[in-house]
Formats: C-alpha cells, sequence, structure tokens
C-alpha cells in the first residue's frame, strides 16, 4: 500500500514536471518566435533602407504584375536553367512570367542577399511587408538539391511585394509529418503554400482542407496522380511518359539504335518509375526494333541501393549497353559497381544533374573505363514556377492545373562540372546567384 | 568424451546446425540456378562489402538481442557514422583519423545513453532505441549544417573500402570474418566475455553469482553501438557518397541475420558465428531475388517470411518439449508434462 502511494507520488511528480516542461518548452517557442519576429524585422529594415524591400519598389500590384514576354535577359535564363539553347513553346506563358521574375530576383542588393540568405538558413523569417505568408512544405529537405529549391522560392518570393512572411517545414521524410506540416502552414496562416510532394495521394485531404481554409497550393516535380484543382491549385511537374520516351530515344542515339537496356528505377511501386518504364518500353518496342529492356532494377534513389541494383544486373549476366535512371546522383554508385567487378560502365541516361557524376565521367574520358553521358537539367528553377502560378491565383487570372517542365537530355560536358562545389552540387543550371551558392555551401 | 557423448551432441539441434545447412544449400542454389557465377570475380566484388558490412551490424546486434532487447537506433547510428566521417574530414585524408576518434567517441556515447536508460532505469529497450534513434537523427541535422562540406569521403578510405585482397574478395570481407572470429573467442574464451554472456542470458543467476550484472548488460550496449559505427565507417567508405540514408537498410536485415542465427528475441545466448551465416543467407537471398528481376515489394515480403520463419525455428531448437507436447496434442493423445519454469 505504502509502495503504492510513493509509487502514485512519483507518477504525480513526473507529471508535474512533465507538464512544466511542456509549458517551457512553449513559453520558449512562444518568447523565440516573438524575438525571432523582432529580429527577423530588424533585419528587414535595413533590407528595406537600402531598397530590399518590395514595398519601395512602386505600387504592389504594379511591381507583382507579370510579363509574359520574352526578352533577351529571360531567354538566357531559360537556356540557363534547361541546359541547352531555349526553343519557343518549351515553357507556357506562366513559366515565362517565371522567368522574368526570376531575372529580376538575381539581381540582388548586398542587403537582399543578406536577407536572402538568413532566410535560407531558418525555418521562418519576413521578406518584407506584405500581407500574405508564403509556406512551402517539403517532404524531405536533407538534401542539397532541396536546400537549393528553398533558395530558389526564397529568391523568387523576394519579387512579390505581397508576400510579408516565409515559413519552411520540412517532413523529414514522414508522411504524417508531411500531412501534420499542411495542417500547420493552414493554421499558420500561409495562403500560398509550395510542395515537394514525395508520398502522392496520401497527402491530398491534408490539400484538400487547407485549400478550403483559404490557401492556393502548388506542388513540384513530382506529380501527385488524380490530385483535382480542389486539392492541388496548380502541379508543376515533369510529364514522365515523355520523359520515359524521351530517354529511350537518347538511348538510341547513343547506342545507334542497337543494343540492350537496364531501367533503373525508385523504391519499388513507386507511380513516376511505372509511368516512364512502360512509355520507355513502348517507344522502344514501337520505333527500335534492335534496341530491347535486358534488366529492370529497383532503387532507393540511394548510392547504396544503386549500387545493389547494380551488382545484381552485373551478376544477371544480361548485356546491357545503356542504363536510364530517373535520379543522376546515385548513378555514381552504378558506374563504380563496374569498375569494382572489372567491367567498363554502360552509358548512363538520367534524370537530373549531379556535379558528383560529370567529376565522375570527366576523370574517365580516354580510360578504359570511358562511358557515355546525358542527364537532365537539375530542375530546381520549378518551386518558381510553382509560386509565379499561385500568386497568378492569388492576382484573380486562371492558371493551368498541370504545367509541364522541358525535360531535355544533354550529353555531359566538362565545362557542366563546377570546382570547388560538393558532388551533390545539383550544377549550373540552378539560378541562384554564385555569390550566395558560395555562402550556402560555407554554411555547412 | 566417449562415443554416446559424441552421437548425442550430433542429435542435438542446434541454431548453428540449422543455419549451417542453410548457407550451403542457399550457395548451391544462387550459384547452379540462379546466377551461375556467384564466385566469379565480378560477382564477389560486388556483393562482399556490403554484405560484410550487414555481418558486422548484425552482430552488433545480437548483443542486445542477447539481453532481451531489440536496437532500433541502429539506422540512426550508422548515418551518423557517414555524416561525421564527411564533416569532420571535409572529404580530405588529412581529417580522416579525427573523423574515425570522434565516430568511436560518438557511439560509445550512444551506447551508454541507451544502455544506461535500458539496464540502468529499466526503461524499454524499443521505446528507448527508438526515441535515441530520433535524438541521433536531429543532432545529425544541427551537427551537419545545411549543407555538408563535402559529399565524398576521404580519398583514402574509399580506395580501401573498396580494394580486393584476392579474387574479388575484399578486405571488408576480411575484416567482417576477423570480427567474427574475435567476438567468437571474446564470449567463449575470455573470463569478461563469459560473464557478459551470463549476464545477458540469465542476469538473476548472474547478479547471485556475485557479477554486476547490470554493468555488463550495459556493456553489451557499447559494444553494439560501435559494431554500428565500424559498419557505418565502412559503408561510408564502400558507398563513397554516404547520405542520410546510409543506415536505412540495415534494421530490419541485422533483426533478420540474428534471429537467422538461433538468438531468442526474449534473450539468451547468441553466437557471432550463427549470426554471420544469418547475414549471409538473408542477403543471398535478396540478392538472388534481384538477380532474378523481382521486384522490391516481394523482396520484402520474402524477408518477412523469412523472419517469422526464423523465429519459428528458433522457437523450436530451444523449446523441444513444448514442441513434442503441442504435436502430441495434435495427434490427440495425451501431453508429456511440461517443465516448470524453475526447471
Amino acid at each position: 500500500m505504502v509502495r503504492k502511494t510513493m509509487a502514485g507520488r512519483w507518477y504525480l511528480a513526473l507529471l508535474m514536471l512533465a507538464l512544466v516542461a511542456v509549458l517551457g518548452v512553449v513559453a520558449a517557442g512562444c518568447g523565440g518566435g516573438g524575438s525571432s519576429s523582432s529580429s527577423e524585422s530588424t533585419q528587414s529594415e535595413p533590407a528595406e533602407e537600402e531598397g530590399a524591400g518590395s514595398a519601395e519598389e512602386g505600387e504592389a500590384e504594379d511591381a507583382s504584375a507579370g510579363s509574359a514576354e520574352v526578352t533577351p535577359a529571360t531567354e538566357e535564363l531559360m537556356s540557363k536553367a534547361i541546359g541547352v539553347p531555349y526553343e519557343e513553346g518549351e515553357f507556357e506563358e506562366v513559366g515565362i512570367e517565371a522567368f522574368n521574375k526570376a531575372a529580376e530576383s538575381l539581381e540582388l542588393t548586398p542587403a537582399q542577399e543578406k536577407l536572402a540568405f538568413e532566410c535560407w538558413e531558418k525555418s521562418s523569417c519576413t521578406l518584407g511587408s506584405g500581407e500574405l505568408t508564403l509556406g512551402v512544405a517539403d517532404g524531405f529537405g536533407g538534401n542539397t538539391w532541396r536546400k537549393m529549391t528553398k533558395m530558389e522560392s526564397i529568391l523568387q518570393a523576394m519579387t512579390y511585394p505581397e508576400i510579408g512572411k516565409y515559413v519552411y517545414l520540412d517532413a523529414e521524410g514522414d508522411l504524417a509529418k508531411m500531412q501534420a506540416n499542411i495542417r500547420s502552414l493552414s493554421a499558420q496562416g500561409a495562403q500560398v503554400i509550395l510542395t515537394y510532394d514525395d508520398f502522392g495521394t496520401a497527402v491530398v485531404p491534408a490539400y484538400q482542407a487547407a485549400q478550403r481554409a483559404g490557401a492556393v497550393i502548388s506542388n513540384y516535380v513530382g506529380p501527385v496522380d488524380g490530385a483535382s484543382t480542389d486539392a492541388l491549385t496548380s502541379q508543376v511537374v515533369v510529364e514522365w511518359c515523355q520523359t520515359g520516351k524521351t530517354m529511350a530515344d537518347s538511348a538510341a542515339e547513343v547506342l545507334h539504335k542497337k543494343g540492350s537496356i537496364a531501367l533503373f528505377g525508385g523504391p519499388p511501386g513507386n507511380p513516376e518509375g511505372e509511368v516512364w518504364w512502360g512509355c520507355a518500353e513502348e517507344e522502344l518496342s514501337e520505333k527500335y526494333p534492335e534496341l530491347s529492356v535486358s534488366y529492370k532494377g529497383d532503387t532507393e534513389w540511394t548510392p547504396a541501393s544503386a549500387a545493389k541494383a547494380a551488382s545484381a544486373a552485373i551478376a544477371s549476366g544480361k548485356p546491357i549497353d545503356a542504363i536510364l535512371y530517373d535520379y543522376a546522383e546515385p548513378s555514381i554508385n552504378i558506374v563504380e559497381a563496374y569498375e569494382k567487378a572489372g567491367k567498363t560502365p554502360p552509358a548512363i541516361i538520367a534524370v537530373n544533374q549531379s556535379n558528383g557524376l560529370v567529376k565522375n565521367w570527366s576523370e574517365r574520358q580516354g580510360t578504359k573505363n570511358a562511358y557515355a553521358l546525358e542527364q537532365t537539367s537539375s530542375l530546381a528553377y520549378a518551386s518558381r514556377i510553382s509560386l509565379t502560378a499561385l500568386m497568378r491565383k492569388v492576382n484573380g487570372e486562371e492558371v493551368p492545373a498541370e504545367i509541364a517542365l522541358p525535360v531535355v537530355f544533354v550529353p555531359a560536358d566538362k565545362s557542366q562540372y563546377e570546382q570547388g562545389k560538393p558532388g551533390s552540387f545539383p550544377g549550373p543550371t540552378v539560378l541562384v546567384p554564385n555569390s550566395l551558392v558560395e555562402k550556402m555551401l560555407a554554411a555547412g | 568424451m566417449n562415443r554416446r557423448d559424441v552421437l548425442a551432441q550430433l542429435r542435438t539441434v542446434t541454431p548453428l546446425k540449422v543455419i549451417g545447412p542453410g548457407v550451403i544449400l542457399i550457395l548451391i542454389f544462387s550459384e547452379m540456378v540462379i546466377s551461375g557465377g556467384l564466385l566469379a570475380q565480378s560477382t564477389l566484388s560486388t556483393v562482399l562489402p556490403p554484405l560484410s558490412i550487414l555481418i558486422i551490424i548484425a552482430i552488433g546486434q545480437s548483443f542486445v538481442v542477447g539481453t532481451g532487447g531489440i536496437d532500433l537506433s541502429v539506422p540512426a547510428t550508422v548515418t551518423l557514422t557517414g555524416v561525421i566521417i564527411l564533416k569532420a574530414s571535409e572529404g580530405k585524408n588529412s581529417g580522416l583519423l579525427e573523423a574515425l576518434i570522434i565516430c568511436a567517441v560518438a557511439c560509445i556515447l550512444i551506447g551508454l545513453i541507451n544502455g544506461i536508460l535500458v539496464e540502468g532505469l529499466r526503461l524499454n529497450p524499443l521505446v528507448v532505441t527508438l526515441a535515441t534513434g530520433q535524438l541521433i537523427l536531429g543532432f545529425m541535422r544541427l551537427y551537419g549544417g545545411e549543407i555538408l562540406p563535402a559529399s565524398n569521403v576521404p580519398p583514402q578510405l574509399a580506395h580501401w573500402a573498396s580494394d580486393t585482397i584476392v579474387a574479388g574478395v575484399s578486405y571488408l570481407f576480411l575484416i567482417a570474418i576477423v570480427f567474427t572470429l574475435v567476438g567468437t573467442v571474446f564470449l567463449h574464451r575470455f573470463v569478461q566475455g563469459r560473464r557478459l554472456v551470463a549476464s545477458s542470458a540469465a542476469e538473476r543467476s548472474a547478479f547471485l553469482a556475485g557479477l554486476s550484472a547490470r554493468r555488463y548488460r550495459i556493456l553489451a550496449y557499447v559494444i553494439a553501438a560501435l559494431s554500428y559505427g565500424l559498419g557505418g565507417v565502412l559503408a561510408s567508405g564502400e558507398v563513397g557518397t554516404p547520405d542520410l540514408t546510409l543506415g536505412d537498410p540495415y534494421l530490419l536485415l541485422s533483426i533478420v541475420a540474428v534471429v537467422l542465427g538461433g538468438a531468442a528475441l526474449s534473450g539468451g545466448r547468441v553466437s557471432p558465428v550463427a549470426t554471420m551465416l544469418g547475414a549471409v543467407f538473408i542477403y543471398l537471398l535478396d540478392y538472388d531475388l534481384r538477380v532474378k528481376g523481382l521486384s522490391g515489394g516481394l523482396r520484402e515480403m520474402v524477408q518477412g517470411a523469412v523472419l517469422v520463419l526464423g523465429l519459428t525455428l528458433a522457437f523450436v531448437i530451444q523449446n523441444p518439449p513444448r514442441v513434442r507436447g503441442l504435436l502430441a496434442r495434435l495427434r490427440g493423445s495425451k501431453a508429456p508434462q511440461e517443465p516448470s519454469a524453475a526447471a
């Protein structure tokens, strides 16, 4: 009995402690938020003084009104973003407007650069004096590509005077956290929400609830199949079927329309993989009778799983002249698996861009392990188009429910390698000023 | 030992006697049915390095399973070592030693935290190691910063981890074998090792025999964390570009390997050699399914099924009277009396 009472007291004491701790955390969070917002407003002051604040640039509506006219500067920027000279019609009107805005965002004063960098380091900041809150819900913010995308969205947001607060939430690869983050952004009053959705349709109910509460949402790069506009106002995505066909065409060109191909995808059953594999096979069987798919391998889009898949492909004994893969970065591990096995690596045709892969390719030119490499752009600019589409919607204009990103495979070139930058850097198609990139990399 | 004793020992079913032939069978199956080139240099050079890492991590996990716990902080610990290698060395050979020392200190701390919370405060091992894993992941993000200064490990580590001794057999495999043997000798031939086994398998008896059983059980967590750390360092070198997913594959696989090695999840004796064979079995099975081009979903199903089968076999091997009783009851005859708990 005495022991029970003692235990009861202990539990009570623990409960009290836990309550005090929770209250402390909440108080610290509120205090932190307060101090953070005060510091944010302090930080935004010099920016405004020096012209960083967008309010000074005239009437809000005038400043935010976008143009869909292709100027030489925009054309140059679009060519940089896709890695090849821009051809008319590759971007829709909203895409062109996004690049016009992006061109504005690259001419940064030192104060604006400081503000952008400080905002990038935080999960919440004040970019200007506008009333809108921009929320970014990232499914997994742990790699360099996502960090660059975050900066692209900050820079684009700085060109809209309507945007005041910027909030970035990282779900760290956890579906439940992603759903909670969308709800949290909605509760924090984010009227404009960008999202990189790693989880597909599972997040749709959270999107619907947020849009019902008054937000507009756009996802970029990874499509959410079947999501209607009541869930996502606009999707800025890769058309995976077309990408599969383009990959097949690129492989045909590299292999002179003859040989065997392996298809490498992400986690088993991921919707993108199923779509592009099917379309690539269809294109091969329709147009290239002497090209065939000899092997298919799942990876988790990670270095270790790519190496395992390559090892199994080698051991299967099936001929493989080219590997089509929907993620460039782990392709280095595929090349290394071939080298370990004493075999010449096959041609690699991969979506996205990796500084490390270009370096790897470059170092092997002229050796017995030389291989052909074709990559697309990094597509890091996609978040900019998403934001522009949503700002159009906020300003009462109609936006397409789906905006396709052009995917062009470009043969590797030594000039694509950016010396001094890590292997995970997505390459020269990133639209972030170099001085800012260097600061970001140094901040690690 | 007379002839009868030898025969009796031969007739006794042990985990090693089950998993040993299992591995031989799967080796034959892989070589003759699946690829026909399992022992070829090109295959061994790519299969042995990740297998070696799994062996080391699984042996670490077996120390915890021996105490009746399961360590869920494996992926976070393995990934943390990868991040430390990148961050502390900045991809340079000159910083490698410092990075390795930090890894060792971090692993000892992780093991101590896990061990003290589980054995000292008697908290649930699953909850504690899950929470520790989350703490490590959070710490890793703070320590690593927004972007890591390098994405490649020091060339010396990468070169060494991918180098082979002869015919595709890598240094990593040699390390895994040595690690297994050292683990076995430590547990069976050293006083400290035998005390560790006694404290893990029968804590109360060890305590009554005068051993500070709790300390030895905490030591099991520290040894486990150091094993994950070693596995993480080798995995970083093998992959070359470790990322935040480096440790992910090792959680389920390490538990499956330990179970296939005949360990009971409720605790008891574990054998590093049997755990090594368990790792070989599950890795080769996954490899065979990959070579055949079967989807990842199916491979995961097979791994789950093998875990269930392994657990059932371990139960059968360790509880013959209960199994005989169950069979007798199924046949409708009177079941033999079960041994009492005290017995």
